[in-house]
């Protein structure tokens, strides 16, 4: 799609409101409002002082000063001064303009104003908290602030609010528990979903999992309701073997192009497996984490979804036995590749996590030739499940026997500036506690012993689960081990570590030694992030919009975050977030459209030579040259950024409400006074 | 960039006073290998990187800086044999380069010295790196006239990897760069328990507290003495103190009966690459003292 045909599209899509925009014609009348915020802002500026200077400025009607502004009295008092002293902009300096200018906004509209006539000054973050120590000065610095505010007040101009009509469908990417979670809640309110899943089956991590806690419960029989429900939903259409190609649009109406693999297998498999019984290639199983062993055609695991076989062409040797010996003739060898282009309105990212791999933590040497006993907890509980190679029995990958002397290592990947990882998963001292229990159930005499840094297992159920761990026996001791020993003439693996509750060195002799790894952002995130155009975190997982009041939205309008690709999260937490973004995804598919404020640069045509620098500044690609080679706004598929402002070699665009004459008037009295410019 | 094949060796304090040998062998080995090795004048102690920086951190940095200037004004890189002169040296020049604020803090301190200015031109280099990579187990194949016959415990010492972010080495945990060289020598490396640990010797420890760091030693040759290697092959001269000592006080005060020869790194290439055995000066050290190296001679020693 063309940025002329998006503009076209998007304008269709958009819908003025009866708002007028430009400069209001009546003489500016300003109240400016000094919030005390408790002590926040009163204990070090002297607010009484900024009110009574605030009051001489020219165009200031009313100046006044009040212990909390966001309150209700507080806003009543902008009501008031509106009606009765006919205030017709307002300033309040309190707070940062993310936190209350919408309060405050929201307030002056309510008594017929534009919403734009308000100007927030900060003189909390910017003043009052970095000023503690100079009372004096930090109130000269809120004065300065608040006669800079008082400046940006007298030249706002009104801005309109258009609606945009939304597309009726989303895309969700990643088929584990959190994409599921929400593509499930998304359908349920009658929205189309497209489900994009990169490997060839649904149900992610959640699947390879032997028991969840707190409850040790058997996690297929959880997740195969909804897995199934998924597939079998008439507003979901599934797709794996799928990745993301481009992503073209913006919020609330998406161009999607997704590249599907080819299965070689047809629909019409009946799953009867012959063709991997016969298949004479071996591989290690990526779904088993190597655990196992499966064939160049396979099925990743019994109740797979799709349950259709699908063929590693990396792997195959191509000697053609299962097409051969297929009973149903499904195996397709000449498939390719296609490419799909979906039309959708929010996407949800919940492309998921990936298990640390310990290999640069030489100390514990997993991965290394001879140390085959050391394992991840994935690992562990591949063995452990019901479909195990071992027979869901615990056994040394090096020898088969079951060992005696299990030990488990935490913050594997986790809590280690040593290998950029500061961050604690939150969900491997329960996950180790699970498996420790479950090994000591099943041989209530080996010695399982579990080292830590700290136990973290806050919440409701889980410190009951912590101890119900310790009356089986499994042994804690605190303290990071610093290496794994492996006896140069028997063999023997030894963990060493400190018991730092009572001082003592320890050489913790270990059949098995079991690595809690961290949860880490999945390989792919890097280029997906850079499709979506989304930030990331300094952890590599996306980043959210805001860490308490926003967690499920990403940095980019109508694009959502669900479970792990946020952060590390257990299975509860990861439904909860996938739910939550689903409930942000569809707002605007429900309601039909998005509300978009008209704040979007203009063009003086005089000054403007068409040299096309701000065409190719515009990050969001909102400017193209119109039919008369000269350079157009897309109101829409605009940011207001106001990047354009800078590259413009004349000043001919200019963002409104941010135009060069209004952020002078704004810089003069903080630079330090003197006449304001008027050119 | 300091000019090509040509150091400035850096011989610390303990080396020359009590291992002469082992200066003796690296000059030898460097000037087989085509190195001009240059003499530092005026070098002082580098010093210490567990007492001196614990006691203060900032003349710690200036004296080592003045030892470093010495070289700058030769134009030629530092080489030492020693993990705390490396230690030192090299953490202080890269901090120094790293850091302007600190550069010229130091810097003012120098002026109080003499005539020595940090400029951050040259680099300092441990003999066991420059063996290990810049020649190289394929490089020093030439050169080699006897290949012996010998299984190695291979210390490698604390302040030669560690702290890992300053080094940027190898591994402090699984490191390869004696094993991947020797093995063309004919020396097998022999694994040992808690192969990585301190000899006990060094962060004042022997000085302060000798139950402690004889302690620490017994550990570290009980598991040795477990694998029952030809020699213990070391890189530092402090840990080839220890080594010679902690053995001999072991046999007198503990009980124990050991003799392993104890070789340094330079001792045991500069044979390989032709010294005669007397220069290597075993007969004077406490342990080993009539070890044969068992050599088999490859080449023609007049050839070579």
């Amino acid at each position: 799609m063309t940025v002329k045909d998006e503009k076209i599209k998007n304008s269709e899509l958009a819908e003025g409101s009866q708002e007028k925009m430009g400069f209001p014609e009546d003489e500016p009348r300003i109240g400016v409002y000094v919030c005390h915020c408790g002590h926040n802002i009163a204990g070090t500026v002297d607010v009484a002082e900024v009110a009574e200077s605030a009051s001489n400025l020219p165009n200031v009607v009313e100046a006044k000063h009040y212990m909390f502004m966001c309150s209700k009295p507080g806003v009543q008092l902008l009501k008031d001064d509106i009606k009765e002293k006919g205030v017709n902009r307002t300033v309040v300096a309190s707070c940062s303009k993310n936190q209350h200018g919408r309060t405050f906004a929201r307030t002056i509209e309510e008594m017929g104003l534009n919403k734009h006539l308000h100007q927030q000054v900060n003189v909390r973050e910017f003043c009052s908290w970095v000023h503690k120590k100079d009372k004096d000065k930090a109130t000269e610095k809120a004065k300065k602030l608040v006669e800079a505010g008082v400046n940006r007040a007298r030249k706002l101009e009104e801005v309109e609010t258009k609606k945009i009509r939304t597309t009726k469908a989303a895309l969700v990417i990643g088929a584990g528990i959190a994409g599921l979670r929400a593509t499930y809640d998304i359908a349920e309110l009658g929205i189309p979903v497209y489900l994009i899943e990169r490997n060839s089956t649904i149900g992610g991590h959640m699947t390879r999992l032997n028991k969840t806690f707190p409850t040790n419960e058997c996690p297929q029989c959880s997740i195969s309701p909804l897995t199934n429900g998924v597939a079998n939903h008439p507003l979901v259409e599934l797709y794996t073997n799928a990745q993301i190609k481009s992503v073209e649009g913006s919020m609330g109406n998406y161009e999607i192009e997704v590249e599907i693999k080819p299965r070689y297998v047809k629909d019409n498999c009946t799953s009867c497996g012959e063709c991997e019984a016969n298949c004479p290639v071996e591989v290690p199983s990526e779904w088993d984490k190597g655990m196992s062993t499966r064939g160049a055609i396979y099925k990743a695991y019994p109740q797979a979804i799709p349950a259709t076989y699908v063929r590693s062409k990396k792997d195959c040797i191509e000697c053609n036995t299962c097409i051969n010996i297929c009973p149903v003739q499904a195996v397709d060898f000449s498939q390719e590749p296609e490419t799909k282009t979906f039309k959708v309105g929010s996407i949800v990212v919940a492309a998921g996590y990936e298990e640390y791999d310990p290999t640069e933590i030489d100390a514990y040497h997993y991965g290394q030739e001879g140390y085959d006993d050391i394992i991840t907890q994935l690992q562990l509980e591949r063995m452990l499940g019901p479909t195990s190679m071992t027979g869901s029995e615990v056994m040394r990958p090096s020898d088969g026997k079951i060992p005696k002397k299990v030990v488990m290592i935490q913050c594997v990947g986790s809590r280690n500036e040593q290998v950029g990882n500061k961050y604690c998963t939150g969900v491997c001292c329960k996950f180790a506690t699970k498996n420790a229990g479950l090994v000591k159930d099943m041989y209530p005499d080996a010695d399982v012993t579990i080292c830590y840094i700290d136990m973290r297992t806050p919440g409701l159920n889980f410190e009951e689960y912590y101890k119900a761990a310790q009356e089986k026996g499994v042994r804690y001791i605190r303290g990071r081990p610093s290496e794994i020993l492996k006896d140069p003439i028997s063999g023997d693996l030894s963990v060493i570590v400190e018991d730092t509750l009572s001082q003592t060195p320890l050489k913790l002799k270990a059949d098995l030694v079991v690595l809690s790894a961290a949860m880490v952002p999945p390989e792919g995130i890097g280029p997906l992030g850079s499709k979506l155009k989304i930030l990331r975190s300094k952890e590599g997982f996306f980043k959210e919009f805001h860490i308490k009041m926003n967690p499920t939205a990403s940095s980019k309008g109508g694009i959502y975050l669900a479970g792990t690709i946020q952060g590390p999260k257990d299975i509860s937490e990861t439904v909860a977030h996938a739910g939550n973004a689903a409930a942000l995804a569809a707002q605007p598919l429900v309601k039909g459209y998005i509300e978009k404020e008209m704040l979007i640069p203009y063009i003086d045509y005089d000054l403007c030579m068409d040299c096309g620098m701000c065409i190719t500044a515009c990050n969001p690609a909102a400017i193209s040259m119109n039919e008369d080679g000269r350079p157009d706004v897309n109101e829409v598929a605009c940011k207001s950024c106001g990047i354009c402002m800078p590259a413009c070699p004349t000043g001919a665009i200019q963002l409104l409400n941010f135009r060069d004459d209004q952020l002078l008037d704004e810089i003069v009295p903080i630079a330090g006074g003197g006449v304001v410019c008027n050119e | 960039m300091a000019r090509d094949m040509i150091f400035a060796f850096f011989l610390g304090c303990l080396m020359p006073n009590r291992y002469p040998q082992i200066e003796k062998a690296t000059k030898f080995v460097m000037e087989k290998l085509g190195y001009e090795i240059l003499e530092m004048e005026k070098a002082a102690c580098c010093p210490a990187p567990g007492v001196f920086r614990s006691f203060n951190k900032g003349d710690w940095m200036v004296h080592a800086a003045r030892n470093l200037c010495i070289a700058e004004k030769m134009d030629a890189d530092i080489l030492t044999v020693c993990n705390g002169c490396f230690g030192t040296l090299q953490e202080v020049n890269k901090h120094l380069k790293e850091d302007e604020n600190l550069r010229e803090q130091v810097n003012e301190k120098l002026k109080l010295l003499g005539d020595y200015e940090f400029k951050g031109t040259i680099e300092v280099r441990h003999m066991t790196e420059v063996l290990g990579w810049d020649i190289g187990s394929w490089g020093i194949e030439d050169h080699i006239v006897r290949k012996v016959d010998l299984r190695a415990s291979i210390h490698y010492g604390c302040h030669f990897l560690k702290p890992t972010t300053i080094r940027e080495l190898d591994s402090s945990e699984k490191p390869t760069i004696i094993e991947d060289f020797i093995e063309v020598l004919g020396v097998e490396a022999v694994p040992f328990n808690e192969q990585l640990t301190c000899c006990g010797a060094g962060g004042g420890v022997k000085a302060y507290d000798g139950n402690a760091s004889m302690k620490i030693f017994g550990e570290k040759m009980k598991n040795i003495d477990e694998v029952k290697p030809d020699i213990i092959l070391d890189i530092c001269p402090f840990c080839h103190l220890q080594f010679e000592t902690g053995q001999d006080y072991l046999n007198k005060n503990k009980g124990c009966n050991y003799d392993y020869p104890v070789i340094h790194i330079a001792q045991l290439t500069a044979y390989c690459l032709g010294m005669d055995a007397e220069s290597l000066g075993l007969q004077y050290q406490l342990m080993g003292k009539t070890f044969d190296f068992g050599a088999k001679v490859i080449k023609d020693k007049e050839a070579a």
